[in-house]
């Protein structure tokens, strides 16, 4: 009887996909090795049965070699064999590679359903595989799929519980390797087909002229089109929202309230210049639904949609290695890239996706510089908001300042910490075009994370922040860091309130700013410092789970001395 | 003849691009091996190097139909013989 489905494959074969489609469960999959770093699990209806599917991180062998690889092969020895079914997903583009995974699987007594996956993309590349052959040969169920558009799933459904053990002998590496060629020998044939355009892009991205060419022009053109999409937003839908629709309402609703009294002061804030500033009023009802919907949440959207894109093209593990002798001085490989970027958007997935890096040392480093210096969209936006005004060299500033930290860190730390980097290996995955289907669930899935992540902690603590400053309980915390503010940084000691937080969320930190009539020196120091200093609640909570708390304090020390330097460096020398 | 054959082998970090080489050593640490031989690189196999990003970055090789990046200091202990 079965219990349990795993899905075991190479990495970037589709497993997520194929789950995806198995259990109903989105989840993030892109196109390079190491999307998934948690365990998925989800449930199919099964022969009028609930059985839990297992999204297990990829692996090339069942004798592991790296930490994720370690998580699948356990996980498998959980149940005994004939409790479980295990789908054995396989790119039909690379299936040589593929099959090693599924002789060692077979061969150790799994039950295994075969799923010869992206077999759409194997015939565009002239590459035809016999299944039914492929089958009698393994003596196992074999079953083509095109889990992107979901061709084939029906099928793996119905034949996962006709998945048996069967025997076979037990080959050593080089001997598989051999057993291998003869098998493709016979079920797959190859039509000889010219170079296409995708293959000379694929190419010309991963040579050193032709590279580093186009990843300048996709990194500016990132940059552009998502600045782009945002203002656009910005200014064709969300203001004229809250000023045509929204504004009236609250107007309307500010009437009945008593201004200056409790419940005028949590909901509408204060009133600039006799109305309702979004920006300044500083109300559960005004500034906090603003900041987010309206200054935020058009950038979160244009930011993952390219993210999205770049991800599923299968660009960034190209960027990785063109970045890679790069990166070796701060003591991370190419790789890192790929949590750096994720970063950007929200420093949470971030630092979880430094899992695909190997050792520790490099995953605190990585996360450590992911949490000083890498600014995620909700505060990028705020930046952008609150300085652009001034000219763009203010938020370039900004960004100046941040790169160089995360320069200076790495070769801190890179210094510090005892051990080396291991090396870099990774198998780059050719370019895909992905559906629009598939890119839309995908930025669907992640901008409702946002929102449900944000919106309750920007409410509760716009509403917590108007109760404290009401009651004045901000007075005594402003008067005990007030020195530290006003005489190293230069700040007004209302600032302090903004700075304080910045604990809670980045973006309404910013937001607390604005109302402050600061100069623009003053404003420059706040939002950097509010970038480097402190992670947000939910960074802190992920790097405790990450890292354990010794590093977590270690982490936090250093960003609050970094702070202190910085806030400090700002105001007596660089501004000055 | 030895010297002939001693300029036929070369690490993978010195064979030119574009060209194909056997695989003939992997030196280097058992997990480093074990972690090759399982994206398909092991001794015997023929590899076309595809390019070198200079300044000591990954090397980009094809084998089979996979194209995997190696970085240099793991390149330079894989010796290979060109065909």
């Amino acid at each position: 009887m079965i219990k349990k489905i795993y899905l075991v494959g190479n990495p970037n074969v589709g497993k997520s996909v194929i789950f995806s489609r198995l259990t109903g469960v989105q989840v993030i999959s892109s196109n390079y090795p190491g999307t998934t770093v948690e365990i998925s699990r989800g449930w199919l209806q099964f022969a009028e049965k609930n059985i839990e599917v297992i999204d297990l991180p990829g692996t090339y062998s069942l004798e592991p070699t790296s930490g994720a690889e370690e998580t699948a092969v356990s996980l498998l020895a959980e149940l005994p064999k004939e409790e479980i079914a295990v789908v054995n997903v396989l790119d039909s583009t690379n299936l040589e590679r593929n099959l090693s995974l599924t002789l060692q699987l077979i061969e150790k007594g799994f039950p295994v359903v075969v799923c010869l996956n992206m077999c759409d993309d194997a015939g565009h590349r002239g590459i035809h595989i016999d299944a039914v052959k492929l089958s009698e040969l393994l003596s196992v169920p074999v079953i083509s799929t095109c889990a992107v558009t979901g061709s084939g799933i029906k099928l793996l459904m119905s034949k996962i519980q006709e998945a048996r053990p069967v025997a076979r002998e037990s080959l050593s590496h080089e001997a598989r390797w051999l057993e291998l060629g003869r098998l493709i020998e016979e079920v797959q044939s190859l039509e000889h087909r010219h170079h296409t355009l995708r293959e000379l892009l694929e190419d010309a991205s991963v040579r050193p002229v032709t590279g580093l060419l186009m990843a300048a022009a996709v990194v500016f053109a990132s940059f552009k089109v998502v600045r782009f999409i945002g203002e656009a937003i910005i200014s064709g839908i969300t203001d004229p929202f809250f000023n045509a629709i929204y504004r009236p309402l609250l107007e309307k609703l500010s009437l009945g309230l008593h201004e200056g009294g409790f419940w005028f002061h949590l909901l509408i804030g204060d009133l600039i210049g006799g109305k309702i500033d979004f920006k300044q009023s500083l109300g559960v009802l005004t500034t906090a639904p603003y900041i987010e919907i309206g200054m935020v949440l058009p950038y979160v959207i244009a930011f993952y949609l390219i993210l999205s894109l770049l991800e599923d093209i299968g660009y960034l593990p190209r960027l990785a290695i063109l970045l890679d002798s790069l990166m070796h001085p701060l003591g991370l490989h190419g790789y890192a890239v790929i949590p750096i970027l994720l970063g950007f958007g929200c420093n949470v997935p971030g630092i979880l996706s430094t899992r695909v890096l190997e050792s520790k040392r490099e995953r605190l480093i990585a996360a450590t510089i992911i949490s000083i210096g890498v600014p995620c969209v909700p505060l990028q936006a705020m930046i952008i908001g609150l300085l652009g005004k001034f000219g763009g060299w203010y938020v370039g500033g900004v960004y100046l300042v941040l790169f160089s930290l995360i320069i200076i860190l790495g070769l801190v730390l890179n210094r510090l910490m005892r051990g080396n980097s291991p090396e870099f290996l990774l198998e780059i995955p050719p370019y895909r075009i992905p559906p629009a289907s598939l890119l839309a669930r995908k930025l669907y899935f992640r901008v409702k994370g946002f929102l449900l992540e944000a919106m309750p902690v920007v409410l509760l603590g716009v509403m917590f922040i108007n109760v404290l400053m009401y009651f004045r309980v901000f007075d005594m915390i402003t008067g005990f860091f007030a020195p530290l503010v006003v005489h190293l940084f230069g700040l007004p000691k209302e600032a302090i309130v903004a700075l304080v937080v910045g604990f809670l969320r980045k973006d309404v930190a910013v937001g607390l700013l604005a109302p402050l009539n600061l100069t623009i020196k003053q404003l420059f120091t706040a939002t950097t410092l509010l970038a480097v200093s402190f992670p947000c609640v939910a960074t802190f909570f992920v790097l405790l789970k990450e890292l354990g708390l010794k590093a977590l304090v270690k982490s936090t020390l250093i960003m609050i001395g970094v702070a202190v330097i910085v806030g400090t460096l700002l105001n007596f020398v660089i501004l000055r | 003849m030895e010297s002939e054959k001693n300029l036929k082998r070369v690490p993978l970090t010195r064979l030119p691009e574009n060209k194909k080489a056997k695989v003939v050593e992997i030196a280097g640490g058992a997990n480093m091996r074990d972690k090759l031989m399982s994206m398909g690189m092991n001794e015997g196999r023929e590899l076309v190097k595809l390019s070198y990003i200079g300044l000591r970055g990954p090397v980009v090789v094809k084998i089979g139909r996979s194209v995997v990046a190696i970085g240099y200091g793991v390149a330079a202990k894989i010796t290979v013989e060109t065909i």
